[in-house]
């Protein structure tokens, strides 16, 4: 560890990495923090499940309210979103694979997609969707100030409406932190075929973001 | 029986030591190539396509035909095609398929864990006024949605209602209300008259009726002072431009819109223009800024009154749509 | 700098200077330094929480009344103006919400998994470490931090909602909304620390085992811990949106649990035990996968029906997730609660499983009573009765007379405080030699754990008495009829905090001029015993093989053993056990 060969001194540090000490070999390592990783991902899947059962016991309880929130819903701006979203999901998985495969460059421009992606996505959400509604009083909860509603519980629609997104945008914002920092360092070349693993757990999480919004979007936007 | 020394200690392998990578070495760096991801890629914006149109199609039916489907087939139908886009993203993008299947068990009990969550929790909200009959009456699920936010004690969505009353009693907004409405009368007026010059001149109107009738501009913002004189202004702008072109019956319109604008006749109208009409009216626009339920029928209920009331409504049935593009640029 | 000692030195090796130790400790990757900070930070969490208890039981001394002229007897904590009886009723509101959030949220959730477990987990397995030492180090800092969230709120003045936040007392009460949210940001922020641990741990056992070992070659602790971070994980993220959506709750007035805005506040008690009902198993597994193996090792036995053990504990972990509705029963349908109420009961099966296997485990075996042995012992009895005065609370027609009584107050303190704590106390003491190279000293143990023992019972018994004859719990005055009972169990709070600090005495003693210990002093055969007390950095010399089961007393001489230390069985089928231990292939 305190030094390094001075052969190695010339490789890309992804080529140096050595795998921590307490893991038998580099794949071992890999695949425990795969496997942590998607652990920790069912515990994001539990968080917003949350949210889903808000949901779920709510439309049960107030179809009316939900039938007319979902219609106050424009699904072209959720539909353009959840386009966005796929697309960023196929630029990350694209520049793992370019990692993989040591072509850096094209794996960069993949990561910087992704992200432009994600900026994207919140743009539309907070431009054409947060502020126009939250500007004319579609509100969650005691803020409500619609004065349109037809159902009286039109109120908690907007409630699991904006705590679902949210909290999805939040992670949205998380995500684009996480690959902003995998994107610096992949300059610095800590990347290459033998030694991806960020990448690869980042991808994950951003895969997560995208799972959550493909059914954030019918539930909300298209269900009634 | 449970503890024996385990048989293959004697050709251990230092590298595997629980055997993982029998199959294989780096059975975990599975690559999967651009072709796979593409078609997933294109698979999943076909299937977002389909949930969007097969919900558009419902609302198609059910406009068209009158045929109401269940309320289960809508739901059925998009989250099966939402199950079916996240199998695919996490079987190809998230490689579950070529990864240790634990990772896949793992998910699967999440999924689980999430399904008792929704079930057990759903038992008890769904049944609260079960079994015994006399629970039927008071209990009611959930609570009453009656919050009370407002003096009066009533529901928010009743005090929200009130609060808009009251706005709209200021004298601006109701100004502002009328204009529309005549504005809208003349917009309809034009489109009778059928010529490029007449369009032209609707256009302009109807650009302005939409911007003063923006929910956000009136009821949030307020109108600015002089913004009624603005937009007389400005029309009467275009009456003169059109005059110069020789358009004499849209600019004539144009100028009367104006004329509206600037105030000229609104203590007529306002006269016989009540305060539940305009709430009629500005339900059906504030309605139309999802972009597709603005839909006419509180209005016409309400339209045989006066002049400007009547020009509204036909104009909401031809320019209805138009009218409601969404927070329009200005 | 001789990189020798540096690996091959004791794990407690002072890193040069003061301030050098502190930094080195503060930023340590050790799985054994991170799990000895969490038992200290919890010991000191279980004093704060501790203090407060006896505050709520000093309160409760006489019930409070009001004379004719405005004074008030029997109401000892109030604040200096207060000017009526409800200003000191609401201080004692805060005190019990103080002690129900500190020990549930930062003792007895983390206290066997975060403190034992980190230490241990990955001695037992045979491991350098834990698979992510660096998410190790950031969960214990989130611990900290989220308890410093907990305690900002009450210096602030602390909250009167009860340790479960349940609707609307926690979106209503106290016009500002800052204790509530510091209070459960708090509990968020500590939901994610166990979290952390939870997974960390899982992928330890999956990934990092010692080679020879299979999953039936684990010591029991081992399978109770993994069956525990399975429900931390899946359990407490739904804690997370719960908390995340009680302040959105509180600051914004969303309404998702607020009947007047069409919400439901039972919905809120739903979200809140589909984590707090798993995590119960969350407290009380590890202790009895302690229990398991302090059991076995000290009567020098292999335990009874080791797959059974094993398998219960998943059992638990799996029921766990559907019984969570019998902490409503007085709120939900009456189909739903019939449903819980039959579910619940599957609980005691697993659970029985578990005691039976101890007992049959205890029948000749050659048990040396020792502290640990004690507090095991202890533990069944307390635990057994804490376990059987659970069924007529998940009985349906008993509970709508027992529900929110002091009958559940003494229920839940035998299992948690008697299941939980005392298993911490056992495992303390049984592994203590590891932990900081030092025996403490036995006899006084032995005698702290006798104090405890009736201390508990003095205080928790006499509880059981009061719920049954009506006495509601959370309330600062009583019926007069009420009171020797109430004196009664003030005065066992008093012996129990006698026990605990005789406790401290002997932990200090041991610090200060404790005898050297061996590295196996009680003669166990995991892998722990193999390592040096207390361990080197790295935990083994050489990765060590398996050769054999942790219990396999009958067929293997211990590591270690020397004859003067323990004693060791005669073999079952005669003469000298017949394979020797050996520690590591290279030996």
């Amino acid at each position: 560890m305190s030094s390094i060969p001075s052969q190695n001194a010339s490789k890309p540090l992804w080529a140096r990495y050595t795998h921590a000490s307490h893991f038998r070999t580099a794949a071992e390592e890999f695949d425990a923090c795969k496997l942590g990783f998607w652990l920790f991902l069912t515990t994001e899947v539990l968080l917003f499940g949350g949210i889903f059962c808000a949901y779920f016991i709510f439309r049960t309880l107030y179809p009316g309210a939900w039938k007319e929130g979902s219609q106050l819903l424009d699904w072209r701006f959720g539909g353009l979103n959840t386009a966005v979203l796929l697309i960023s999901s196929y630029t990350m998985a694209a520049s793992i694979y370019c990692f993989q495969k040591g072509y850096t460059r094209r794996a960069q421009w993949n990561l910087i997609i992704t992200l432009i992606c994600g900026a994207a996505f919140l743009f539309i959400k907070l431009a054409y969707e947060y502020i126009p509604k939250w500007s004319v009083g579609k509100r969650p909860g005691a803020l409500f100030d619609y004065p349109f509603a037809a159902d009286p519980h039109l109120p908690l629609w907007w409630s699991v409406y904006y705590s679902g997104t949210a909290i999805h945008a939040a992670h949205v914002i998380i995500g684009m932190v996480l690959i902003a920092r995998v994107l610096y360092r992949s300059y610095k070349g800590h990347y290459g075929p033998t030694h991806y693993t960020m990448v690869e757990i980042t991808g994950l999480y951003w895969h997560l973001v995208d799972l959550i919004w493909i059914f954030l979007f019918p539930l909300l936007y298209l269900i009634h | 029986m449970a503890h024996h020394a385990p048989a293959a200690s004697d050709h251990f392998d230092e590298t595997d030591p629980h055997g993982h990578s029998k199959h294989g070495q780096h059975e975990s760096h599975v690559i999967v190539g651009p072709f796979i991801l593409r078609t997933i890629l294109v698979v999943l914006l076909l299937f977002t396509a389909l949930t969007v149109g097969i919900a558009q199609l419902e609302i198609a039916i059910q406009n068209w035909f009158g045929i109401y489907l269940p309320w289960w087939v809508n739901v059925v139908g998009a989250m099966s095609i939402a199950t079916i886009k996240s199998i695919l993203v996490m079987a190809y993008f998230m490689q579950l398929k070529y990864d240790n299947p634990i990772n896949t068990v793992a998910m699967l009990f999440c999924f689980f864990a999430l399904g008792l969550f929704l079930l057990f929790t759903g038992l008890d909200l769904f049944t609260r006024d079960k079994i015994y009959d006399y629970k039927a009456g008071p209990v009611v699920a959930g609570g009453t949605g009656a919050g009370v936010v407002s003096a009066g004690g009533k529901p928010i969505v009743e005090a929200s209602k009130d609060r808009f009353l009251v706005k709209l009693a200021e004298p601006d907004v109701r100004e502002a209300m009328i204009t529309v409405n005549a504005l809208r009368h003349e917009v309809h007026e034009l489109g009778k008259l059928g010529t490029d010059a007449a369009r032209q001149a609707a256009a302009v109107i109807s650009a302005r009726a939409d911007y003063l009738s923006d929910l956000k501009t009136i009821i949030v913002k307020q109108i600015e002072p002089g913004e009624l004189a603005r937009s007389a202004k400005h029309l009467r702008d275009r009456a003169a431009e059109l005059r110069a072109g020789a358009a004499s019956p849209a600019a004539d319109l144009l100028e009367k819109a104006a004329q509206h604008v600037a105030g000229v006749n609104l203590a007529e109208a306002a006269a016989s223009y009540s305060i539940d009409a305009t709430f009629a009216t500005l339900a059906s626009f504030a309605h139309g800024d999802h972009g597709q339920h603005a839909h006419s029928g509180e209005a016409a209920s309400t339209s045989d009154r006066s002049r400007p009331r009547a020009g509204l409504t036909d104009a909401l049935e031809v320019f209805g749509p138009a009218a409601a593009k969404p927070q329009g640029g200005h | 700098m001789s990189g020798h000692s540096e690996h091959h030195g004791s794990y407690l090796e002072r890193k040069g200077g003061m301030i050098a130790t502190i930094w080195d400790w503060a930023t340590t990757v050790d799985h054994k330094k991170i799990g000895v900070m969490y038992l200290f930070a919890i010991l000191f969490m279980f004093f704060l929480g501790g203090m407060a208890a006896i505050a709520v039981r000093m309160e409760l001394w006489e019930p409070v009344r009001q004379a004719a002229d405005g004074s008030f007897t029997g109401q000892l904590f109030r604040p200096a103006d207060a000017v009526s009886m409800s200003e000191g009723n609401n201080f004692y509101n805060r005190l019990f919400t103080l002690h129900g959030a500190i020990m549930v949220f930062m003792v007895i959730v983390p206290s066997i998994p975060a403190s034992l477990g980190n230490f241990l987990l990955p001695l037992m397995l045979g491991a350098k470490d834990v698979a992510f030492p660096r998410l190790n180090l950031l969960s214990w800092y989130i611990y900290v931090f989220g308890s410093i969230f907990a305690v900002c709120s009450i210096i602030l003045g602390g909250v009167d909602t009860g340790w479960t936040f349940y609707t609307p007392y926690s979106t209503t009460t106290d016009a500002d909304h800052i204790k509530v949210v510091l209070m459960v940001l708090g509990a968020f922020i500590l939901g994610f620390s166990s979290i952390l641990t939870g997974l960390n741990f899982i992928v330890t056992v999956h990934k990092l085992r010692a080679p020879g070992m299979g999953w039936f070659d684990m010591p029991l602790f081992i399978w109770a811990i993994y069956s525990s971070a399975i429900i931390q994980v899946l359990a407490t993220p739904v804690i997370g949106i719960t908390l995340l959506l009680l302040v959105f709750e509180r600051v914004f007035r969303i309404g998702i649990f607020d009947p007047a805005l069409g919400g439901d506040p039972v919905l809120y008690q739903h979200f809140f035990w589909f984590y707090s009902h798993p995590v119960v198993y969350v407290m009380i597994l590890p202790g009895m996968g302690v229990i398991s193996d302090v059991l076995a090792v000290q009567s020098h036995k292999r335990i009874f029906g080791y797959r059974a053990i094993a398998f219960s504990s998943l059992g638990i972990a799996a029921v766990s997730f559907i019984v969570w509705g019998h902490h409503m029963f007085t709120s939900m349908s009456e189909l739903a609660s019939a449903v819980f109420s039959a579910l619940t009961f599957l609980v005691a099966i697993p659970t029985a499983v578990k005691v039976f296997n101890w007992i049959a485990t205890l029948y000749k075996g050659s048990i040396t009573i020792n502290t640990p042995m004690l507090y095991a012992l202890i533990f069944l009895f307390l635990f057994s009765i804490g376990g059987l005065t659970g069924l007529p609370l998940g009985t349906l027609s008993t509970d709508l007379h027992l529900h929110d009584s002091y009958f559940v107050v003494a229920h839940f303190h035998y299992v948690m405080m008697g299941g939980t704590i005392i298993a911490l106390m056992a495992g303390i003491h049984h592994w203590w030699p590891k932990m900081f190279g030092r025996m403490y000293n036995e006899t006084g143990g032995m005698i702290g754990a006798i104090v405890v023992f009736i201390g508990f019972n003095i205080t928790f018994l006499t509880q059981f008495l009061l719920g049954t004859q009506g006495m509601p719990r959370r309330y600062a005055s009583y019926f007069d009829e009420y009171t020797s009972l109430h004196q009664l169990s003030t005065i066992g709070s008093w012996v129990l905090l006698a026990g605990f600090l005789i406790h401290l005495f002997v932990f200090l003693a041991s610090f200060a001029s404790g005898k050297k210990a061996p590295p196996n002093p009680w003669g166990g055969l995991t892998l722990e015993w193999v390592a040096t007390s207390p361990p080197i950095e790295h935990n083994f010399e050489h990765e060590p093989l398996v050769k054999h089961g942790p219990y396999d007393f009958d067929t293997v001489v211990p590591p270690h053993w020397d004859p003067k230390d323990y004693p060791i069985p005669e073999a079952q089928a005669g003469g000298r056990p017949a394979v020797a231990h050996s520690p590591d292939r290279n030996a």
